[in-house]
């Protein structure tokens, strides 16, 4: 007599770990974290190095301005992250109109930040005035130009989306995916500078 | 899912605006300084987390990325946690 061999074995469903968007797109991520890691730590060493001018630098900075800028960048993200949920719906017109929400959030940040800029430079601050406006200048354009390159990709994956460039389930998650992820590794690392210029005194 | 990301958005708002003003408070002759400074990169690292596991969707992603990414949250803000409160002069 053998013994009885069960037919079915359940066992519970584990999700496959699967990275949100392309591979190369990841490691771009990667290596932009890495630079801004250098610039917040070096923010923070200075911060920690001279209390007195980083303090008065942070206090003629527009402290609801940046309150503004962050709760708009995290709205954006919020918006592409509903985009990316409708694109697993299956819903490609609702993924256009989220990213371009997102973008749109990106336009009202760089048009605060420009006014936040034009407003410093008239009060006669610049790169030069000492090392806490050089931080701040430095580091806030350098992650504006992201801003701006992250608007841009939301806007041509949402545009490729639109005219149904993307003739594959799969290919539309990975560029969906993929923009978003940049999208929000750009909020994350505004959450960062957030702290160090707008918060602490 | 759509839930979801609406309640991690107004938590992750109201996170920001707590941390806004407890910086904007004047009660610090009454509290350490140092005691804001936990509290906001507390905030800050609750609110980073939550952008890369929600939002990102990282928390289904290989481990190799959820490590870098968590990482490199942990290292910037220790790094702003030790240069802001240690006396470097």
């Amino acid at each position: 007599m053998t013994a009885i061999e069960p037919l079915l074995v359940i066992r519970p469903i584990k999700p496959t770990p699967e990275l949100p968007g392309d591979l190369a797109m990841w490691f771009f991520i990667l290596a932009e974290l890495a630079v801004f890691a250098l610039l917040l730590g070096s923010m923070a060493f200075v911060r920690g190095s001279w209390p007195e001018m980083f303090s008065a630098g942070v206090a003629t900075l527009h402290p609801i301005a940046g309150l503004i800028n962050t709760l708009t960048l995290l709205t954006g993200s919020y918006w592409v992250a509903l985009g990316v949920a409708a694109m697993r719906r299956g819903q490609a017109t609702q993924v256009v109109w989220w990213f371009r929400a997102g973008a749109a959030s990106g336009l009202l940040y760089l048009i605060i930040k420009t006014v936040e800029y034009q407003q410093m430079f008239s009060a006669g601050y610049t790169l030069r005035t000492n090392t806490f406006y050089f931080f701040y200048f430095f580091t806030t354009f350098f992650h504006l130009m992201h801003v701006v390159l992250g608007m841009v990709i939301l806007l041509v994956v949402a545009t490729r989306f639109r005219k149904g460039l993307y003739n594959s389930p799969a290919t539309r998650q990975m560029a969906a995916e993929s923009a978003a992820s940049y999208w929000h590794m750009v909020d994350l690392v505004w959450l960062m500078l957030f702290p160090l210029l707008y918060v602490l005194p | 899912m759509t839930h979801k990301l609406t309640l991690s958005w107004l938590c992750l708002l109201a996170l920001t605006l707590l941390g806004w003003w407890l910086g904007h408070q004047p009660f610090y002759p009454l509290f350490p300084q140092q005691w804001l400074l936990w509290a906001v990169l507390l905030l800050s690292a609750v609110k980073g987390q939550w952008i890369i596991n929600l939002f990102m969707g990282m928390k289904n992603a290989p481990m190799g990325f959820r490590l870098a990414m968590s990482g490199w949250l942990l290292i910037v803000l220790a790094a702003m946690a030790l240069f802001l409160s240690l006396p470097l002069r």
